[in-house]
C-alpha cells in the first residue's frame, strides 16, 4: 500500500519546467529518498507535495486521497507534515511553543475559551504542552524549552523542526535536506533518531538529501531527479550502479 | 466630571483603542491605516442609539462592539488573503470612506456638525475596570493558540500554513477581535466626550496609535500600554505646544525605528518581571537554608 | 464635422453623447494625475517592495516650494516645474536616507518600513503646516486662457499639458527601465538584491536614483493637484488615490500605473456626476474592494510565483 502516490506531476515558472512529469510512490511505513544535483528541482517538488503551489498538471493522491490543488494548511491537518531546507521557525515563539504551534490547528477549544480562560482551554493546551515537552524530549532539547529559536546554535534548530514536524502526529514526514550544515557526529546521531522515530510511530519519511552517506543508511527506495525530470528510482544498490546517475553528479568519465 | 477625571478618562479610552493595535500589528503583523474609522463606527452607533432609542447603555455598547466587528469582516475579507500592503491601503480608503459617509447623510448622522447631547454615562472607574478587563482579554488572547496562530503568521506565514494554521482565517479573526474593541473604544468615547463628529477619528488618529506602539514596543504588550499611558495623557499637559507636538513625536518614531526598532520595552511583559522576581526569591531561599 | 452627425443622429442624443464624451476627458485628465501618483508610488514598491507611505509628503512639500520660487523669481511654468522636480528629486533622496537607509541595512521587519515612511509623510506634512500655516494659498494662473472650446468640448489647458506630460513620461519610464544600463540594474536589484551586489553594482546608488525619479515624478504630481485644485497642507493625502490606483492596476506593475490611474480618474468622474462629490470616496472604496474580489492581481498584474 502506497501513503503517496505522485502521478506525471508538473510545473512551470513563466518559461521555466522546474518539475516535469514526475512519477513517485513512498510505500507505507518505508523511508524514500529524493536526490539530485542543486537545481533539479527537489524543494520545487516538496512544495508541489505539501501544497504551496499548485501543479500545472499531474495527480497527487496521499493514503487514496486525491490532495492535488488543496491549500497547504489542509493538506497538513489530512496528515502530511514538513521541515524546511532554510530554518523556519517562528523566532518569537519559545522552541516548546514551536512544537506546541503544530498541535493548535487541532486543538478543540474556540475564541471565547480562550478569552476566558475556560477550564477546558486551560485542559487542552496543558496537555499539549506536556505532549510538546515529550517530542522535545525524543530530540533531546527538554532542557531547552523556554529558549527562543534564535538563540540556539544551527543543529539544534534542526532538531526543534523536526520535533515540531512530527508534534501534528503525521502519516508522511516530508524532509527537505534534514542533514544539510550538521558536521559528522551530528549526522550520525540524526541517523540514530530518525530510526528511534520510526520505531516509536507509525509513520513514512520522504526525504531530500544530499549526503549519500543518509541516503544510502537510511532510505528503502531511492528516486533522481535531474532538470526537473525523473532520472533513475530503484534501492541503495541499484542506484549506485546506474551510470547516468553518477554522470549527472559526478560528470561523465571521458 | 472635573476636568482631570475628564482627562483621564479620554485618556483611558483611547489607551483601549491603543490595546486593540497591539493585537493588529504586535500579535498579527497587520499594519491597519484607517484603524480610527471603527472607533468611529463604534462611536457613531453609540450615539445614534443613545438619541434614537431607549436601550440601556450595556446593550448599546454591545451593538456597538458587533457593528465595529461587522464593518471588520466586511473590509477585510478581501484582503487578508493578500500583501500587507493592501491591508494598510484598504484600511485607509475604508477611513476615507467613513469620513465621506458620515458627512453626507447628515439627516442621520448629523454630518459635519455630528451628532450632540450624548449622555454622559461614562466615569472614571467604569474606564478603568474596562481597561484592566480588555488588558485581561487581549493577554489571555496572547496566551491561548490564537496568540500562537498570530505570531506564527506574522513570522512566518508559510511555515504557519505548513503547520495546518489557515493564514487568511487568522489574519481575520485577530482583525475582526481587535477592531472589536477599537469599536468599544469609541463607544466609550461617545459616553465620554457627549459628541461625536467625522473629523475626530482621521488618519491623523490612526497614525497616531501606529505611533505610540511602536515607541512603547510593538511586541509588547507592557511596552504598548505604558506608551499609550504616557502619550495619551501628556497632550492635555502640553496642549498649547500642540503642533511642535506632532513633530517631536514624529522624530520620536523616527529614533525608535531606525535604533530600537523593538521600542523601549523590546519583548519584555511585566509578567516577565514578576516571574524573574518569584525565580529569584525560590533561589534567595533556597541559598540560605 | 459636429453638422454632418446631426443629420443622422438626433440632438438631443448629440447633447447627450457630448455630455459623456466631455466626462470621459475630465476622468482622463483626472486620471493622468493619479498615473503620476501612482507611478512615483510603484516605482518605489517594485524596486523595494515596500508602501513608500512617506510620497504624499514629498508631493505637498514640492507643490509649496514651487509656489515659493515662482513667486520670488516669477518663473514660467516650465521652469517652476523643472526646478521643483530637481527639488523633489533631492528630497526623496534625503527622505530615504533618513527613512529607510537604516532599516534597509538591518534587513528590517516590512511594517517598520510602513511605520518609517507614514511618519515622515505625516512630519513632511505638518512642516508645511507649521510653516505655512493651514490657509490656502493658489496658484497664479499660469494659463490664459485656462480653457479651450472645440467642437463644443471643453478642454483644460492645464490638465492636457498634464496629459501631455503623462504621455510622454510614462513611455520614456518604460524606455529607462527596459532600455538603459541603470534601468536594467534598477529592475535587477527588485528582483534578488544580494546577487545585485556580487555583479559589482552599487545598491545605494540604484536606490538614490530611484527615489530621485520617484521624487520628481511626486513634485510633478504635486504641482499639478496645486493647479488643479489649491494648495493645501492635506494635499499629501491625494496620494491615497494614487495607490488605489497601483492597486487597481496592479501592485508593483509600471504601466498597471497608468492603467489604473486612468480607470480610477474616469470612475470617480463617473461617481461624482451620479452621486455628488462627497460621496465619491465611499463609492471608490466600495469598487476596489470589488475589485480585488475579483481581480486582486489588478488590471496589468500577473500572478508571479516566488520560489521558496
Amino acid at each position: 500500500m502506497n501513503i503517496l502516490e505522485v502521478k506525471e506531476l508538473s510545473i512551470r515558472f513563466g518559461g521555466v519546467k522546474a518539475v516535469q512529469d514526475v512519477s513517485l510512490s513512498v510505500k507505507t511505513d518505508s523511508i524514500t529518498s529524493i536526490i539530485g544535483p542543486n537545481g533539479a528541482g527537489k524543494t520545487t517538488f516538496f512544495n508541489l507535495i505539501s501544497g504551496v503551489y499548485a501543479p500545472t498538471s499531474g495527480q497527487i493522491l496521499f493514503d487514496g486521497q486525491d490532495i492535488t490543488g488543496l491549500k497547504q494548511h489542509q493538506i497538513s491537518l489530512l496528515g502530511i507534515s514538513r521541515t524546511f531546507q532554510n530554518i523556519r521557525l517562528f523566532n518569537q515563539l519559545s522552541i516548546l511553543e514551536n512544537v506546541q504551534s503544530a498541535m493548535d490547528a487541532r486543538a478543540t477549544y474556540n475564541l471565547l475559551d480562550s478569552i476566558m480562560t475556560t477550564p477546558k482551554k486551560r485542559r487542552i493546551d496543558r496537555e499539549n504542552r506536556e505532549k510538546s515537552l515529550e517530542y522535545l524530549r525524543l530530540v533531546g532539547l527538554e532542557k531547552n524549552g523556554q529558549d527562543k529559536p534564535g538563540s540556539l546554535p544551527y543543529g539544534m534548530q534542526r532538531k526543534v523542526e523536526l520535533a515540531r514536524a512530527l508534534a501534528s502526529e503525521p502519516k508522511l514526514l516530508l524532509l527537505d535536506e534534514p542533514a544539510a550544515g550538521l558536521n559528522p557526529t551530528e549526522v550520525e546521531e540524526f541517523i540514530r533518531l530518525i530510526h528511534k522515530i520510526k520505531e516509536t510511530f507509525h509513520i513514512s519519511i520522504l526525504l531530500i538529501e544530499h549526503r549519500l552517506q543518509v541516503v544510502h543508511t537510511l532510505s528503502d527506495m531511492i528516486y533522481v531527479l535531474n532538470f526537473g525530470q525523473l532520472l533513475a528510482h530503484g534501492t541503495s544498490r541499484e542506484i549506485i550502479e546506474n551510470r547516468d546517475v553518477v554522470a549527472a553528479y559526478m560528470g561523465e568519465d571521458d | 466630571m472635573s476636568y482631570y477625571s475628564a482627562v483621564m478618562t479620554s485618556a483611558i479610552v483611547n489607551i483601549i483603542a491603543i490595546l486593540s493595535m497591539y493585537t493588529l500589528m504586535g500579535l498579527t503583523g497587520i499594519f491597519s491605516m484607517g484603524q480610527a474609522a471603527f472607533m468611529c463606527v463604534g462611536a457613531y452607533a453609540t450615539g445614534m442609539l443613545a438619541i434614537h432609542s431607549h436601550l440601556p447603555m450595556a446593550v448599546i455598547v454591545v451593538l456597538s462592539i458587533l457593528a465595529g466587528m461587522v464593518c471588520a469582516l466586511l473590509v477585510g475579507f478581501p484582503v487578508v488573503k493578500l500583501r500587507r500592503d493592501y491591508i494598510a491601503m484598504i484600511t485607509m480608503g475604508f477611513g476615507e470612506a467613513i469620513v465621506a459617509l458620515l458627512n453626507n447623510m447628515s439627516n442621520i448622522t448629523g454630518g459635519a456638525n455630528g451628532i450632540n447631547n450624548i449622555p454622559r454615562k461614562m466615569t472614571l472607574w467604569l474606564g478603568v475596570i474596562i481597561l484592566a478587563l480588555i488588558l485581561v482579554i487581549t493577554m489571555n488572547f496572547k496566551r491561548s493558540k490564537y496568540g500562537r496562530y498570530c505570531i506564527a503568521v506574522k513570522n512566518d506565514e508559510l511555515s504557519a500554513a505548513a503547520m495546518g494554521i489557515n493564514v487568511a482565517r487568522v489574519k481575520l479573526t485577530a482583525f475582526v477581535f481587535a477592531s472589536g474593541i477599537t469599536a468599544l473604544a469609541g463607544s466609550l468615547l461617545a459616553y465620554t466626550t457627549t459628541y461625536v463628529e467625522p473629523t475626530a477619528f482621521g488618519f491623523t488618529k490612526s497614525i497616531d496609535w501606529i505611533s505610540f506602539v511602536f515607541v512603547g514596543g510593538v511586541n509588547s504588550l507592557t511596552g504598548t500600554l505604558l506608551s499609550g499611558m504616557i502619550f495619551c495623557t501628556l497632550p492635555e499637559i502640553l496642549r498649547f505646544a500642540d503642533m511642535y507636538r506632532i513633530i517631536a513625536q514624529c522624530a520620536i518614531v523616527l529614533l525608535v525605528v531606525n535604533f530600537l526598532p523593538n521600542g523601549l520595552f523590546g519583548e519584555h511583559e511585566f509578567t516577565d518581571a514578576i516571574a524573574a522576581i518569584r525565580k529569584a526569591a525560590k533561589n534567595r531561599k533556597r541559598g540560605n537554608l | 464635422m459636429a453638422r454632418l452627425l446631426e443629420t443622422w443622429i438626433s440632438q438631443e442624443r448629440m447633447e447627450r453623447f457630448m455630455y459623456y464624451f466631455q466626462m470621459l476627458l475630465n476622468g482622463l485628465s483626472l486620471g493622468a494625475i493619479y498615473a503620476i501618483i501612482a507611478l512615483g508610488f510603484t516605482l518605489i514598491y517594485s524596486i523595494l517592495k515596500f508602501s513608500n507611505f512617506s510620497h504624499g509628503g514629498i508631493m505637498v512639500v514640492c507643490a509649496y516650494f514651487a509656489y515659493v520660487i515662482q513667486r520670488r523669481y516669477n518663473l514660467n511654468f516650465g521652469m517652476m516645474m523643472l526646478i521643483t522636480a530637481a527639488f523633489g528629486a533631492v528630497l526623496a533622496c534625503i527622505v530615504q536616507y533618513i527613512g529607510f537607509e537604516n532599516l534597509r541595512a538591518k534587513r528590517s521587519n516590512i511594517m517598520l518600513f510602513f511605520v518609517s515612511s507614514s511618519t515622515l509623510g505625516i512630519l513632511l506634512q505638518n512642516i508645511i503646516v507649521i510653516t505655512f500655516s493651514s490657509t490656502y494659498y493658489a496658484y497664479p494662473a499660469f494659463f490664459t486662457p485656462p480653457f479651450i472650446d472645440v467642437n463644443g468640448f471643453t478642454f483644460s489647458v492645464s490638465d492636457m499639458i498634464m496629459l501631455g506630460i503623462s504621455a510622454v513620461v510614462i513611455p520614456w519610464l518604460m524606455f529607462f527601465l527596459f532600455w538603459t544600463r541603470l534601468g536594467i540594474a534598477i529592475r535587477a536589484l527588485s528582483m534578488d538584491g544580494d546577487t545585485v551586489k556580487l555583479m559589482g553594482i552599487n545598491v545605494s546608488v540604484v536606490v538614490a536614483l530611484t527615489f530621485m525619479v520617484s521624487g520628481a515624478l511626486a513634485a510633478v504630481a504635486g504641482i499639478f493637484c496645486g493647479v488643479n485644485y489649491i494648495l493645501y497642507p492635506q494635499l499629501n493625502q491625494l496620494v491615497f488615490k494614487g495607490m488605489i490606483a497601483s492597486i487597481l492596476g496592479g501592485l508593483g506593475n509600471i504601466s498597471g500605473a497608468l492603467y489604473g490611474g486612468i480607470m480610477l480618474g474616469v470612475l470617480e468622474v463617473c461617481f461624482n456626476n451620479a452621486f455628488g462629490a462627497g460621496l465619491v470616496p465611499v463609492f471608490s472604496f466600495v469598487f476596489s474592494m470589488i475589485f480585488l474580489l475579483v481581480r486582486p492581481q489588478g488590471i496589468a498584474g500577473k500572478y508571479v510565483l516566488d520560489k521558496v
